[in-house]
């Protein structure tokens, strides 16, 4: 029986340059940017020399657009109005920022394949030092294959460029670079634009103005007439462009996760046999957590054959925002003792992915509620034993109509819950804090209201009939809303029947139809 | 029916609590629709109580004397407190009398000047004083201290005030009622039904939901607890009322109508006093200055004196002024314009005010009575009993100069502007519903893309179905139903361009006044409109960029020969002036210089000043599309005869040989042909505007032909005539009008032929205004053999000049620094005083002066005002930038490194920082021996050519029009070396070519040359977009509809 324990990722990020990537002298710094200029359509799963007729938009602007839509003459900053009068066909769609993110976020996560030394340098950009990788990847040529082949299946339109410094490469990645040739970087990059360059507008104009237009023009002019004119910040530009200065980047590290598993020499049929293992892998977790001062929301189990096929997976949600072995030991046996485990198994694995920064969140100091914490335990006691999704809370809601006014939601921990929270949400929720009550919703209505309101035969004299004559005691309460989906126009009365038994009912204008909406406790 | 008998007979009610759409995105029904629906309703009275507003009140007086029902004057009010809980007090002012009106239009405007334009912030204590009048409706906000608020208002309003209830069927109605009941019974305060009406039908409740989400700026979904739980606040029916609420607080209403007498018929317009000197009235007053004035402009007659007719002119209108009690009107027309003329500022009446010798006399108008044949009726009616309009242009760079003098005059107490309704339109209608609707940006923004200027909004449903919207769904049939009930509803109050409403006493008595949104501007509550109905008179002062034109070019005229130029020292009738009209040499003058007129001057080849007039009032949509330019045409020119029905007629049209071309004419024909009175006549001109808004104008059609029927004129010839003046009705011109804008077209004529150089300098001064950008004023210019000359550091003033030193006497023009992008008026002229005592000498030592900061010298430098010193103007920016952080006597570098500009970069560099300007290069220049511009034929060689043969041209976009009425034609203006070329696109042309025609700057064109009368055409078969010739070219086309 061995325990493994593989535990990703480095607590911090790390900063390195250009002159420290250097294990031996023989070996440099490679960079490789890899420009992903169409990501806003390749974020919406279109490419540039697709057939379809794509048009991002920001702000009723044209953002990007394909080749296709290009043909037509429509370019980036046109208004939609204009883009549209040009290209009558052209298909809409709207810039997806957050899209975008989690796209290149993704894209930064499988670059960690080829290089530890990955970094976001823009919104549209990875560049990755891979002097250190050639060798693995058998030299530049076949890197330069797979990372192409990898791309092509991932779907994505890039411009790539190799350089001595980072900053070259990102420049060279414009479209000045055809292949990835290390040897002449420095003569490509004096044909480089001024434009292309990450100067401040301003001098970039300026220069422009003086009649420079590449960076050929500008490196044969004296540094000190250079500084004199446009500042520290410049020549420094120009300096780590060149390689003249070190120019330290900040890499990204992958997302926190935590994986552990036990193997065993024969298959296991009774849970008991393992308790010692589990206790282990959880007391594993938790220094793992601990250690990096993480908040776990849940993990994982997972059964595995022999033949390392999985069995089964159980998942445990955690609400509470303090951790103990005790607690996480607790739900692990309450959902195993409702889980039927009748399979052999020969490996066990605990993994979870859900881990966050603790300093997301910050406990009050003086905090009015100390009961939450034991509130957030009962919760995950309660989801492990009876599953998750079966605690569940009333929410009241800013709504006329009463359905949408008193929902039921999943039964959150407080982080999330307050999270989740939109400003306009938190706006009403004061505003009705600050009502003291009088606008309550819920004094003329039940608490619990019927989940589709029941039908009510009618009396002869049109009054609505439930085991019995009903009397009106309060009414009606006119409501009459969502006229755009389907108007409800409804007429709410509290009746009593014959029996004593309040009822909350409900004339139907529309359809001159009487509903029962819940009963009185 | 004999229930509702019954009803009737025992209850009353006067709804007292009601917000029009004029409390803007909140109400969703018009006063008109309020006041109408409770006359339906068989209500006492209805009030108008828009929150802190009178704006739609005058349109609610209107709705109330059609029907006959008691209109009550109110507005609400949201009032600060000092209460702990920081709730707001509501309350209800009502105006019992004229002196309460006046209390609550102070208070509105005391409101509404405290705080941004559309806001209002009033206090409780801003009601202790100044409210003596007024009937107060407390609406409780059920908060702690209701009961200290309300004894606080039994004291202030005592036996004025009352408790207002407003009930909608909500759960705690009866919990509301019980707790008002308290508060009554606690404070002494009477209780009454109100219902805060905001629509007047159920079914509106929708549109008030979507306003409300606009005014909110969300989606009707996210609106949540702003939205009101049901429908209920709209004009109940009086059995529903009955059910809500105790008789006795349905009586009080009605009671509290009784007590109401006031109706806005008592707004009587009180004339400021100081137009009338004393011991004189103003009718002896407007008599003497009208008879002064008629000596003065007939001083050169023989033996001075005035013409029989035109004194019985003066005369009659004299009377007819008196009758209707317009004296002190035209007196403060008379003391504004009097106050320009002695200030120099050039000034013109304009419109319908030029038919009455009396403003030709009082010098307020320029079109002689003496000569043209002018009615009065148009102007003043007693038919039509609408206050006189006397629109009065002036400098447009000197119109402030008048409005100042009239808040000193008058003061700001008695002195505002008319508002100006805006209101949805199609596209914002479109927009702000989608929005409100939740619907996809993209897609509101295609749909409004996709339907043209002329479609009507019934082609909106049409749109969505090509967008395969499911037109069954609730979400989409609403947001077409929403976008017709919201078009044409207001959104905001803003400034007229000019309207004044001048008073006696304190203006906010007569009506509320706001913030504009320019500072120190204030508005009044009331567009033109609401004056019109209530009788007062407002007075237009705009702005004329063509006068400031004319005073500038006559004061450098008078500043170059020595002697003063004036507009009348101007000689009339000069046949060269006609010779150069007649060539369509007419780029800058006023009114001419569009494509349309300078196509027709040629064919209709005016030789005297009514030609002129003729001239200005055919080239309208009104003449075009009524058909009535051709017959002109070929009548003028002999090729058609002309005929009328008998004398009478023949007496109206002669002068324009049998085709009515002026708004006059046709009053004047349907009096002579159909036996219409002046005013009638008018009111059917009228009616021609709104042709299709309402069915006014069948009554007329009716009464016209059976009229001219009646007189033995042929059914056909009736007919044909109704529908000519169908076609023009608003579009076309005043005769009056057209002849004072034919004077200001005589007059640039005659300075651009005589001096040219003064005029160019002129209108290049004005700008903006005409149809062209100074860079094609200056090539009209050079292509005239004006020298101009480059902006120069020191000779350039900030305005263009004309500068004698350099070309042997003979004018020249000196663009002024005006021209350089970024540099501010005030571093000029600073600079211009710095070189009178020493001219520059380098950069530096501009630089060293410190009169420009850093970026505005860079800016002067990229444009070449430093050519004197330093011609390479990149060396001059390197060394600019040198010392951009601070003071630095170093004489600069030699920066050898540094290369001057090549031809095409000096293109550009001119086009970006001076305005598209460049006098060293045009952009054909440079690609002309280059293909295919080397293939192309010049401007100025296209009259050489061969009609009718295959040609090419190319040149840089300088117009796009495309007009309405020319079926779909679009004409485009190409600019080259040598002049202008006029390029005639077909629809076809236009879609096959689409994008070069839309997006290019610079076009070849293949097509086929046409030339008529000098009128030179390409009408083009194939088009070819060269931006990629000259990429830095960034030129800026204008295009109009």
């Amino acid at each position: 029986m061995t325990i493994a324990l593989r535990a990703q990722g480095t607590s911090a990020s790390t900063v390195l340059d250009g002159s420290s990537l250097k294990p031996n002298r023989k070996q440099k710094a490679v960079w490789l940017c890899l420009r992903f200029a169409y990501l806003p359509l390749n974020a919406v799963g279109v490419r540039y020399a697709d057939q379809s007729n794509t048009i991002i938009t920001q702000d009723y602007q044209v953002w990007q657009l394909n080749q296709n839509a290009e043909d037509y003459g429509v370019c980036e900053g046109q208004s939609v109005g204009h883009a549209l009068m040009l290209n009558p066909a052209g298909q809409l769609v709207e810039r997806q920022c957050e899209h975008e993110d989690l796209k290149l976020k993704q894209l930064s996560e499988w670059a960690y394949r080829f290089t530890s030394h990955v970094c976001v340098y823009d919104d549209h950009t990875l560049l990755l030092e891979i002097g250190r990788s050639l060798s693995l990847f058998r030299g530049l040529k076949h890197l330069h294959h797979l990372i192409d082949v990898e791309l092509e299946r991932l779907n994505m339109d890039v411009c790539s460029a190799v350089a001595a410094t980072p900053k070259a490469a990102y420049v060279l990645s414009n479209g000045y670079q055809q292949g990835w040739e290390l040897n002449g970087w420095q003569e490509l990059l004096k044909h480089v634009y001024l434009q292309d360059l990450n100067l401040h507008p301003k001098t970039t104009a300026q220069l422009k103005h003086c009649g420079f237009t590449t960076v050929g023009d500008i490196v044969s002019i004296p540094a000190d007439e250079m500084g004199e004119r446009f500042g520290r910040d410049a020549l420094v530009y120009l300096n780590q462009l060149l390689g003249q200065t070190a120019d330290p980047q900040l890499f990204t590290t992958p997302p926190e996760a935590f994986s552990a598993n036990v193997d065993f020499a024969e298959p296991i049929r009774n849970r008991l046999w393992i308790e010692q293992q589990v206790t282990r892998l959880l007391q594993d977790l938790l220094s793992f957590v601990q250690d990096r001062q993480l908040l776990c929301r849940g993990f994982t189990w997972r059964f595995y054959h022999e033949n390392n096929r999985l069995l089964k997976t159980i998942e445990i949600n955690v609400n509470s925002i303090k951790l103990d072995l005790k607690m996480i030991q607790e739900l692990t046996n309450l959902k195993f003792a409702s889980t039927a485990m009748d399979w052999e198994f020969s490996r066990i694995e605990l993994a979870s992915e859900e881990l966050f920064a603790k300093s997301l969140w910050h406990d009050d100091l003086f905090d009015p509620r100390p009961d939450q914490e034991n509130f957030d335990r009962l919760i995950d006691r309660l989801n492990s034993r009876l599953g998750t999704g079966s605690v569940r809370e009333l929410k009241a809601q800013p709504e006329h109509l009463p359905e949408l006014a008193n929902q039921s939601g999943l039964m959150t921990n407080s982080l999330v819950s307050k999270a989740s929270y939109s400003k306009q949400e938190k706006a009403w929720a004061e505003q009705r804090n600050d009502d003291g009550g009088q606008k309550n919703e819920l004094m003329d209505e039940p608490l619990w209201l019927l989940e589709h309101p029941k039908r009510l035969s009618k009396q002869a004299d049109g009054r609505p009939f439930c085991e019995g004559p009903l009397t009106f005691i309060h009414g009606p309460n006119r409501v009459s809303s969502h006229w755009w989906s389907q108007l409800c126009s409804r007429d709410y009365y509290i009746a009593r029947q014959a029996s004593g038994r309040l009822l909350w009912v409900y004339f139907e204008r529309t359809q001159q139809q009487w509903y029962m909406h819940g009963a009185f406790a | 029916m004999v229930y509702a008998w019954r009803i009737r007979l025992e209850l009353m009610f006067a709804e007292l609590h009601t917000k029009s759409h004029y409390t803007f995105l909140t109400g969703a029904s018009s006063p008109t629709e309020i006041v109408y629906r409770a006359s339906e309703l068989g209500h006492t009275a209805v009030a108008i109580t828009d929150e802190c507003s009178f704006a739609g009140i005058v349109k609610a007086y209107q709705a109330s004397v059609e029907t006959g029902i008691k209109l009550i004057v109110g507005s609400e009010f949201t009032l600060q407190t000092n209460s702990k809980n920081k709730q707001p007090l509501k309350l209800l002012l009502l105006a019992p009398s004229r002196v309460a009106y006046s209390e609550i239009s102070s208070l509105i405007t005391k409101g509404r000047r405290r705080s941004p334009k559309g806001e209002y912030s009033l206090h409780l204590r801003d009601l202790q004083f100044g409210l003596q009048n007024c009937l107060a409706i407390w609406l409780p906000s059920d908060q702690s201290d209701d009961a200290e608020q309300g004894a606080q208002l039994a004291q202030w309003f005592k036996g004025r005030v009352w408790l207002g209830v407003e009930l909608f069927w909500n759960s705690d109605d009866q919990v509301r009622y019980l707790y008002r009941d308290k508060l009554s019974r606690g404070t002494g305060i009477n209780m009454v039904a109100c219902n805060d009406v905001h629509m007047h039908c159920k079914s509106r409740k929708p549109l008030q939901d979507t306003v409300s989400a606009i005014r909110l700026r969300t989606t009707v979904d996210k609106l949540k607890l702003n939205r009101y739980s049901n429908a209920e606040r709209y004009l109940k029916p009086l059995k529903v009322l009955e059910r809500q609420y105790p008789h006795a607080l349905l009586e009080e209403t009605v009671r509290i109508a009784d007590l109401c007498h006031f109706s806005m018929a008592e707004l009587r317009y009180e004339y400021p006093h100081e137009v009338v000197p004393d011991g004189m009235t103003a009718t002896t007053h407007l008599r003497h200055l009208t008879f002064l004035g008629a000596r003065k402009r007939w001083a050169d007659a023989p033996n001075k004196k005035v013409p029989d007719k035109v004194i019985r002119s003066i005369r009659r209108e004299l009377r007819i002024i008196r009758e209707l009690e317009y004296e002190y009107y035209f007196l403060t027309v008379y003391d504004i314009v009097a106050f320009a003329r002695t200030r120099g500022i050039l000034c013109q009446g304009r419109g319908s005010a030029a038919n009455s010798a009396v403003c030709y006399c009082l010098h307020i108008t320029e079109v002689d009575p003496g000569v043209n044949d002018l009615l009065f009726e148009r102007f003043i009616s007693k038919e039509r009993n609408e206050p006189p309009d006397i629109d009065v242009d002036f400098e447009s760079h000197r119109r402030e100069e008048v409005i100042q003098y009239i808040y000193q005059k008058y003061t700001r107490r008695r002195t505002a502007l008319t508002a100006t309704v805006i209101t949805y339109r199609r596209k914002s209608a479109i927009r702000d519903v989608g929005k409100a609707l939740g619907l996809p940006g993209n897609f509101i923004e295609e749909l409004n893309r996709s339907m043209a200027w002329w479609d009507k909004i019934e082609m909106l449903t049409e749109q969505m179905q090509k967008r395969q919207l499911d037109l069954s769904s609730n979400l989409n049939r609403y947001f077409f139903s929403l976008v017709k009930q919201i078009l044409g509803t207001p959104r905001h109050l803003s400034q007229h361009v000019g309207g004044f409403l001048i008073t006696e006493s304190q203006t906010s008595t007569l009506v509320p006044i706001e913030n504009a949104a320019m500072p120190d501007r204030t508005i009044i509550q009331w567009d033109k409109y609401d004056i019109e109905i209530l009788g007062l008179l407002k007075v237009d002062i705009l702005g004329l960029g063509m006068l400031s034109a004319i005073s500038r070019a006559l004061q450098i005229i008078s500043d170059y020969s020595g002697k003063r130029m004036r507009v009348q020292d101007i000689p009339r009738e000069d046949p060269k002036v006609y010779d150069m009209l007649c060539a369509g040499d007419s780029l800058g003058v006023f009114q001419v210089e569009s494509r349309a007129q300078m196509s027709m001057l040629p064919r209709l080849r005016p030789r005297c000043f009514y030609d002129l007039v003729i001239q200005v009032a055919i080239v309208r949509p009104g003449p075009i599309q009524g058909d009535m330019v051709h017959p002109f045409l070929k009548r003028r020119n002999g090729e058609e005869a002309v005929e009328y029905a008998n004398d009478e007629i023949k007496a109206v049209l002669d002068r324009t040989l049998g085709v009515p071309i002026f708004q006059e004419q046709v009053i004047k024909l349907t009096m002579v042909a159909a036996g219409f009175s002046g005013g009638e006549a008018d009111q059917l001109r009228r009616a021609m505007a709104s042709w299709g808004k309402n069915g006014d104008l069948e009554q007329f059609r009716h009464k016209l032909l059976q009229g001219m029927l009646r007189r033995g004129h042929p059914h056909d010839f009736a007919v044909r005539l109704f529908e000519q003046i169908k076609g023009f009705g608003s579009y076309g011109f005043p005769e009056s009008h057209s002849a004072s804008f034919a004077l200001l077209v005589y007059i640039s004529s005659w300075l651009k032929y005589h001096h040219p150089t003064a005029f160019y300098a002129g209108i290049l001064n004005s700008q903006p205004m005409g149809f062209y950008s100074p860079s094609q004023l200056i090539q009209d210019a050079r292509r005239h053999n004006i020298g101009v000359l480059p902006a120069c550091i020191n000779r350039s003033s900030w305005e263009h000049t004309v500068d004698l030193t350099l070309r042997n006497n003979q004018p020249a023009l000196r663009l002024g620094l005006c021209l350089i992008k970024g540099v501010s008026e005030e571093s000029v002229k600073v600079a211009i005083e710095s070189r009178s005592l020493k001219r520059f000498y380098s950069v530096n030592d501009v630089r060293q002066r410190g009169l420009f900061h850093s970026d505005q010298l860079r800016k002067l430098i990229n444009a070449d005002v430093f050519h004197q010193f330093e011609s390479n103007r990149r060396r001059a920016y390197w060394h600019a930038l040198q010392c951009d952080d601070g003071f630095n006597t170093q004489e600069p570098s030699s920066a050898e490194f540094i290369q001057d500009l090549d031809a095409l970069e000096t293109l550009s560099a001119d086009y970006q920082h001076a305005r598209g300007v460049s006098l060293k290069y045009h952009p054909l220049q440079l690609l002309r021996d280059t293909k295919p511009f080397n293939r192309c034929v010049p401007a100025a060689q296209l009259l050489s050519r061969r009609n009718n043969s295959m040609i090419e041209v190319a040149g840089v976009v300088t117009g796009r029009q495309r007009p309405g009425t020319a079926s779909g034609v679009m004409f485009m203006t190409l600019e080259d070396e040598t002049g202008n070329i006029n390029v005639v696109l077909w629809k076809a042309v236009q879609e096959r070519f689409r994008q070069a025609v839309l997006t290019s700057n610079i076009l070849h064109v293949k097509g086929q040359l046409e030339h008529k009368n000098g009128v030179v055409h390409v009408v083009a078969a194939y088009i070819e977009r060269q931006d990629h010739a000259l990429p830095e070219l960034r030129s800026k086309s204008r295009n109009f509809h």
